[in-house]
């Protein structure tokens, strides 16, 4: 279990419900938007707790299952006791992810995928590194070649990718079915009249009209 | 003899989360300088706050967005401190004439049908510029200065958009150049009063620079970038051009096929060098995908919704991670700043699409993973506007945008003002490369050499440097290079891919 440590600041004290001294319950909620809660399976909707404090500004520690990044814009409301309508306190609050936490294991991460009909590139740690591999086996015309892109390199086979990445630089990988030994992808315009510069055939789409697939990994912790 | 090993910026983010298809690169970078505002640095609010993004080294933002800023902080962003950037405005909002949505092209009443006075630039709108039937030009001197005398100067930059579809207005009519001898001294007054730089540029696209990959070679490309700048190309936007009373040029990047795209980087610095000898500002204009066969799926998940399963949709190509990271940091070192349109920012899911533009052909799996299925069950369909914002996963762009600029932030900014060169350098321990500080030499060398560049700035003790080949192969290399004034002192560091790798060193530590 993990922990969101939200930053409250309350203009002051009285606005708070009493239930001793210097102590005092509030509710926090979270939302989507102004009325729709989080909804998340990660986050309660809702989370009742008693502070202790003498200061306006306080922390809450607000039990999650998950720390993913994206709770730091969830809109916050924090109310004095479970009535709607002693709301004090709302916003996008400073979240502090629990400090003894351990710390994320370095991983792979998808950025932004194309379909895995078309393309299906894993990473798994290897060394220092990566080895990076499409695992999608599609079929290739007679007469054209895979043309991967990694970041700005152009690299051509016949068979799938398999490379190793010796760092944890972020990879961009484009592929596209390309017309053997095609010199530039500046030459492919599927409106063009065969015989000139352009050549309606340089690329051979994949299926569903797609021209490109790409796969962006991020590695990191 | 010192050989000193030095630590880079690496774009490897810690913390990072890519996976959630969420803009948040500017959650994981440091603070910017208080003078970030020296730089043009426009980004998206999205769901931030332009305090937060101000902080984060945001220079200017769109009147779309600032129209959302209370009226005191619209005051104090705007007026005040000089943030407002004015986003590509028509033609036809130039010449305060309504947005007539299409165009009826008429020819020059004196030459109908002689070439080149019947096609653009010499044919216009009649319903932007409604001329009667013996009008040889769209608009009078007069009327065109009268425009620029109303047009609004609240914002510190403006960037027209005049070439395209229905406002395409050619830049070579007296009354294109009546318009800014009317603007441009009002902005010049209002912001130089203010200590603050004023920025005009006719077109988000237009440069007159030259494409350092079409020369042909590296000495035509120096030989260009040497000449005095009344010897270059005519250029409606250098002097003696009918729009050379404006002072910024765009340079657009988000068009072309992946492998041209290689050497853009290099043709930035080229430009950047051409925009400063002409005494111009060169933005570098980056939309947020690549405007190149928009037909490609992207996978679209959901984990906060274990009920919702994976489309697949339709987008253009991504921008690599390694172009978004370079543009934005040469935007800063070697031009005058960075303007993006439809670039990612910070949102919440769910992503929300309209039907009507975005089902056609989309893919959906049901979140056991059945499917395809009736791409009607992805539940976040929009069936109007009314129904709410359209919101994209980010592509990443974005992001690397942020990382690129706060690289910069980090190292050169420390050092602007100080001097810069190029160093000579070797990879792997191979040959020197020797590294020229001749005009624009350099960097035309690496471009026809396919080679990297060694780029440093020095002010006092701090020395800022980068190494950045868009050549490299996909393996690690080694960069050892000379101090720029102290030949027996040499920094190695190592490198990978086309990313910039720049690094800050503090001299007073160094013995030789």
């Amino acid at each position: 279990m993990n922990t969101l440590r939200l930053n409250i600041t309350v203009p002051s004290l009285s606005v708070l419900d009493p239930v001793g001294t210097n102590t005092y319950n509030l509710v926090v909620r979270f939302y989507s938007s102004p009325n729709v809660p989080l909804g998340s399976p990660y986050i309660p909707d809702s989370y009742t707790d008693t502070v202790t404090t003498t200061s306006t500004t306080f922390p809450v520690d607000v039990p999650v299952t998950d720390t993913e990044f994206e709770y730091n814009d969830v809109l916050i409301k924090v109310f004095a006791n479970s009535s709607e309508d002693c709301c004090f306190a709302q916003g996008i609050f400073d979240v502090v992810n629990d400090p003894n936490a351990p710390p994320a294991p370095l991983m792979a991460r998808s950025q932004y995928q194309g379909w895995f009909e078309h393309m299906n590139a894993t990473a798994v740690q290897e060394n220092s590194g990566w080895r990076i591999i499409d695992q999608k086996n599609y079929p290739l015309d007679s007469g054209y070649e895979w043309s991967y892109f990694l970041n700005e390199v152009w690299t051509k086979r016949s068979d799938n990718l398999n490379i190793f990445w010796p760092a944890n630089t972020p990879l961009t990988i484009f592929k596209v079915q390309t017309k053997i030994g095609l010199d530039s992808l500046n030459r492919y315009d599927p409106t063009a009249a065969p015989g000139g510069y352009y050549d309606p055939t340089a690329v051979k789409p994949f299926s569903n009209n797609c021209t490109f697939s790409f796969k962006k990994f991020v590695f990191n912790d | 003899m010192a050989n000193v090993s030095v630590t880079v910026k690496s774009p490897s983010i810690s913390g990072y989360r890519p996976e959630t298809q969420l803009t948040q690169g500017m959650d994981f970078i440091p603070n910017a300088p208080v003078d970030s505002v020296k730089r043009i640095f426009v980004m998206p609010i999205g769901r931030d706050t332009f305090s937060y993004l101000k902080q984060r080294g945001v220079s200017h933002f769109s009147n779309y967005d600032l129209a959302q800023a209370d009226p005191t902080e619209f005051n104090q962003l705007q007026n005040i401190e000089g943030r407002g950037y004015d986003e590509t405005p028509l033609t036809c909002t130039m010449f305060g004439k309504p947005n007539p949505g299409a165009a009826v092209w008429v020819k020059r009443a004196d030459k109908p049908d002689e070439f080149p006075w019947n096609a653009y630039p010499w044919i216009w709108n009649k319903l932007i510029f409604p001329t009667d039937e013996n009008a040889v030009e769209p608009m009078s001197y007069a009327d065109g200065f009268e425009a620029g005398e109303n047009y609004s100067i609240d914002r510190s930059i403006i960037v027209f958009e005049t070439r395209e579809n229905f406002n395409a207005t050619g830049p070579q009519w007296a009354f294109r150049r009546a318009f800014y001898e009317a603007l441009m001294p009002r902005m010049a007054a209002y912001w130089g009063n203010k200590g603050i730089q004023h920025y005009v540029a006719d077109n988000y696209y237009t440069n007159a620079g030259k494409n350092l990959l079409f020369f042909g070679s590296a000495s035509v490309a120096k030989q260009y970038a040497s000449k005095p700048v009344s010897e270059w190309d005519p250029h409606e936007l250098l002097p003696g051009g009918n729009l050379d009373i404006t002072n910024l040029w765009c340079f657009g990047v988000y068009l072309g096929p992946l492998d041209l795209n290689v050497g853009v980087a290099l043709n930035l610095i080229y430009n950047g060098f051409l925009a400063k000898k002409a005494n111009r500002f060169l933005a570098v204009f980056m939309q947020g995908s690549l405007e190149y066969f928009p037909n490609n799926f992207v996978e679209i998940k959901h984990p906060n919704e274990p009920q919702t399963g994976t489309l697949y949709k339709y987008v253009k190509p991504p921008h690599t991670s390694s172009q978004a990271f370079n543009y934005a940091f040469i935007s800063q070192e070697h031009c005058a700043g960075f303007i993006p349109f439809s670039m990612d920012s910070k949102q919440q899911r769910p992503f929300t699409f309209l039907r009507e533009y975005h089902q056609e052909g989309t893919i959906y799996y049901l979140a056991d993973g059945t499917g395809p299925v009736d791409n009607n069950l992805y539940p976040h369909w929009l069936n109007n506007s009314g129904e709410g914002p359209e919101v994209f996963p980010s592509n990443g762009t974005g992001d690397y945008v942020w990382f690129g600029k706060s690289a910069w932030d980090q190292t050169f900014r420390r050092v602007d003002g100080g001097v810069g060169r190029y160093c000579r350098f070797q990879v792997d321990n191979g040959a020197w490369i020797e590294a020229s500080n001749v005009d624009a030499n350099d960097v035309s060398d690496a471009a026809y050499e396919k080679r990297g560049i060694l780029w440093t700035r020095k002010q006092g003790n701090l020395l800022a440097f980068y190494y950045l080949n868009v050549f490299a192969d996909i393996n690690l290399h080694t960069v050892k290079f000379e101090h720029p004034d102290v030949p027996n002192i040499t920094f190695v560091f190592t490198v990978h891919s086309s990313f910039i790798w720049p690094g800050l060193i503090n001299l007073s530590t160094i013995t030789v």
